[in-house]
C-alpha cells in the first residue's frame, strides 16, 4: 500500500483549505479533491471539516458498503465507471482521489489491477 | 411444556400509528382506505389503498439510517420498537442468543426495487445504488430489528404472501416452546402500494375499485363486495417464555396456545377448502382447545368472491353447528390487506378484542350473501367476554397460517 501512496499526484499531501486557491497546483486536480470530500461529507452526513484528504476510511467510520455507495456516488457524479480494481484499493480519501484522478485522465491502472488480483501484499480483503 | 405469552405489541397501520389508536379505530369501524397518495394514480383502475396517512420517515429515523431502509423496513421498526417499550423487556447481555426475530414480508423493499427499475428501464440509468440489494432483500426488516436490539438467536425471514406474518408467528411460537429461544420479536412488514405493484395485482381482477368511496371499497362478506384493498404497514409482537416473563414481572397480554399451517397443494390462486380446515385443526389440536370453545375468529376475510365464500365453508367444516355461534370479523375491512403483515395486525386486534372482551367488527357489512351466511360481527362492535380465538391467514399460493390465541388466566 505505502508503494502506492508513493505514486499520488504530490498535491494530495496537502489539506483541503489550502488548495482550493489553487496556488501553484492545477484547477483541476484541486477540484476532483474537493469534489471527493464533498461527496465523502454528503453520503456520510458529515460535518464540514471532518474529511480531509489525508483521512482514511477507517478513521472516518467508513465500512465496505459506505466505500461502495462512495464508489457509487463518484460514477454519478463525473458520469464515469470505476473499475474494480480501482474500487478494491480505495482505503482513504487520497486513494479516493487518486483512482478517480486516473479513471478522468486514462492513466494505467495495472498496478492497481495486479494488486486486486492478489500479486502483492497489499491486496484488498473487502468482503 | 414450556408455555408462550405475547408481552408486548407494536402496529403501524392505516388506522392508527400505535395499538391504542389503531384498535380504537376498529372498534369505532373506521377505515385506513383512501386515495393513494405516495405516487399519481389517476392511469389506474384502482385508484386506492390503506396507507400509513401523514408518514414522515423523518419523524423516526436520522436521515443516514434511512439511507439503508426500505419503506417496510421503516415500517417493522416502528412496529418494533412499540413492541418493545410496552414490554418493558430489558434483555441482559447474556440472554442475546436466546433473543430472536422473525419478520414476514410478502413483498420486501418493493419501492426500492420499483425505483431503481424506473431509474434502470425508463430513464436509462446504467447502474442501480448499491443499497439496493440490502434494502430490497426480504429479511432486511429482521435483520434491521436484530441489530437495533442486539438480538443474536434464531432469526429468519417468512415469505408466504399473505400468510407471512402468521408464519412468522408461529415459528417464532414454535422456538419459544422447544427450547430455541426464550423471548422472540414476531410480526410482518410490508409497503406494496407502488405503481408496478398495482398494476401487477390490479391484472389479478381481485382488488375492489371504489375510488369514489374509498372508506366503504372493502366489504368482506357483505352480498355486495367487490374485492380486496391493498395495505401497507407492520405489526410486530412480543413472544415470551411464561416463566421468563413472570421472573421480570411482565404484564402478559395473551398466550399463543396453537399455530397450524397446512398447504393446499392444488391451485396458485384459488383457495381450497381442505388446506385452511386442516390447519385451524392442527392449531386447535396444538392448543388442546375444542372447536366449541373457540369464541372469536378473525377470519383471512379478503373480500373477494371466492375468499369470503370458501371461508365460510372451511368454518362451518370445522365448527359444524358452533359455527353459526361463534363470532367472525375481518378487520381487513377497515386496515385493508396488509400483505405479508397483515396475519400480525390481525393477530394484534385479536389479542387486544381477547384482553377487552370487545369484538372489533367486520365494517362496511350492506346485507347477507346466500353463500355467507354466518355470524360476522357486522359494523359495529361487541361486547362480549372472549377466552378463545383463532386468526385465519391464507395466502395465493395456498400456504396456509392459522394461530391460537387465549387470553391469560
Amino acid at each position: 500500500m505505502r508503494g502506492r501512496v508513493a505514486t499520488l499526484p504530490g498535491h494530495l499531501g496537502v489539506s483541503a483549505p489550502h488548495t482550493k486557491r489553487g496556488v501553484k497546483r492545477s484547477v483541476t486536480d484541486n477540484n476532483i479533491g474537493e469534489k471527493v470530500i464533498a461527496i465523502i461529507m454528503r453520503e456520510q452526513h458529515l460535518e464540514p471539516g471532518v474529511v480531509k484528504l489525508d483521512s482514511s476510511f477507517a478513521e472516518l467510520g467508513i465500512d465496505s458498503l459506505d466505500a461502495v455507495n462512495i464508489l457509487f456516488a463518484m460514477e454519478e457524479e463525473f458520469k464515469i465507471d470505476i473499475p474494480d480494481a480501482i474500487a478494491q484499493n480505495m482505503k482513504s480519501v487520497s486513494q479516493a482521489v487518486d483512482g478517480l484522478t486516473r479513471v478522468l485522465e486514462g492513466k494505467d491502472i495495472s498496478d492497481l489491477v495486479a494488486m486486486a488480483k492478489g500479486e502483492s501484499p497489499a491486496a484488498s480483503s473487502a468482503s | 411444556m414450556r408455555r408462550v405469552v405475547i408481552t408486548g405489541m407494536g402496529v403501524i397501520a392505516s388506522t392508527g400509528k400505535d395499538v391504542e389508536s389503531f384498535f380504537s379505530a376498529l372498534l369505532s369501524g373506521r377505515s385506513g382506505i383512501a386515495r393513494i397518495s405516495q405516487f399519481d394514480p389517476s392511469a389506474l383502475t384502482v385508484q386506492i389503498a390503506a396507507e400509513i396517512p401523514a408518514y414522515t420517515p423523518t419523524d423516526y429515523f436520522p436521515a443516514k439510517r434511512l439511507e439503508m431502509l426500505d419503506r417496510f423496513s421503516q415500517f417493522a421498526l416502528i412496529a418494533a420498537r412499540e413492541a418493545m417499550q410496552s414490554s418493558g423487556l430489558e434483555v441482559r447481555e447474556e440472554e442475546r442468543t436466546h433473543f430472536g426475530v422473525v419478520v414476514g414480508s410478502g413483498m420486501g423493499g418493493a419501492q426500492t426495487l420499483d425505483q431503481g427499475y424506473l431509474n434502470l428501464y425508463a430513464k436509462q440509468a446504467t447502474r442501480l445504488h448499491p443499497f439496493t440489494i440490502p434494502k430490497v432483500m426480504h429479511n432486511a426488516g429482521a435483520s434491521q430489528i436484530c441489530m437495533e436490539y442486539s438480538a443474536q438467536g434464531p432469526s429468519l425471514a417468512t415469505s408466504t404472501a399473505c400468510s407471512s406474518a402468521g408464519h412468522a408467528i408461529g415459528q417464532a411460537f414454535h422456538l419459544i416452546k422447544f427450547g430455541m429461544a426464550d423471548m422472540m420479536l414476531a410480526g410482518g412488514a410490508d409497503a406494496p402500494i407502488t405503481y408496478g405493484m398495482l398494476r401487477s395485482w390490479e391484472s389479478v381482477r381481485v382488488l375492489a375499485t371504489g375510488n369514489g368511496d374509498p372508506r366503504r371499497a372493502c366489504r368482506p362478506f357483505s352480498a355486495d363486495r367487490e374485492g380486496m384493498v391493498m395495505g401497507e404497514g407492520s405489526a410486530i409482537l412480543l413472544l415470551e417464555e411464561l416463566e421468563h416473563a413472570r421472573r421480570r414481572g411482565a404484564t402478559i397480554y395473551a398466550e399463543v396456545s396453537g399455530y397450524g399451517l397446512t398447504a393446499d397443494a392444488s391451485h396458485i390462486t384459488q383457495p381450497s377448502v381442505d388446506g385452511p380446515v386442516r390447519a385451524i385443526r392442527m392449531a386447535l389440536n396444538e392448543g388442546g382447545v375444542n372447536p366449541e370453545e373457540v369464541d372469536y375468529i378473525n377470519a383471512h376475510g379478503t373480500g373477494t368472491k371466492l375468499n369470503d365464500v370458501t371461508e365460510t365453508q372451511v368454518i362451518k367444516e370445522v365448527f359444524h353447528e358452533h359455527a353459526r355461534r361463534v363470532a367472525i370479523s375481518s378487520t381487513k375491512s377497515m386496515h385493508g390487506h396488509v400483505m405479508g403483515a397483515t396475519g400480525a395486525v390481525e393477530l394484534v386486534a385479536t389479542v387486544k378484542a381477547l384482553q377487552r372482551g370487545v369484538i372489533p367488527p367486520t365494517a362496511n357489512y350492506t346485507g347477507a350473501d346466500p353463500e355467507c351466511d354466518l355470524d360476522y360481527v357486522p359494523n359495529q362492535a361487541r361486547e362480549k367476554p372472549l377466552r378463545v380465538a383463532v386468526s385465519n391467514s391464507f395466502a395465493f399460493g395456498g400456504l396456509n397460517a392459522v394461530l391460537l390465541a387465549r387470553r391469560f388466566e
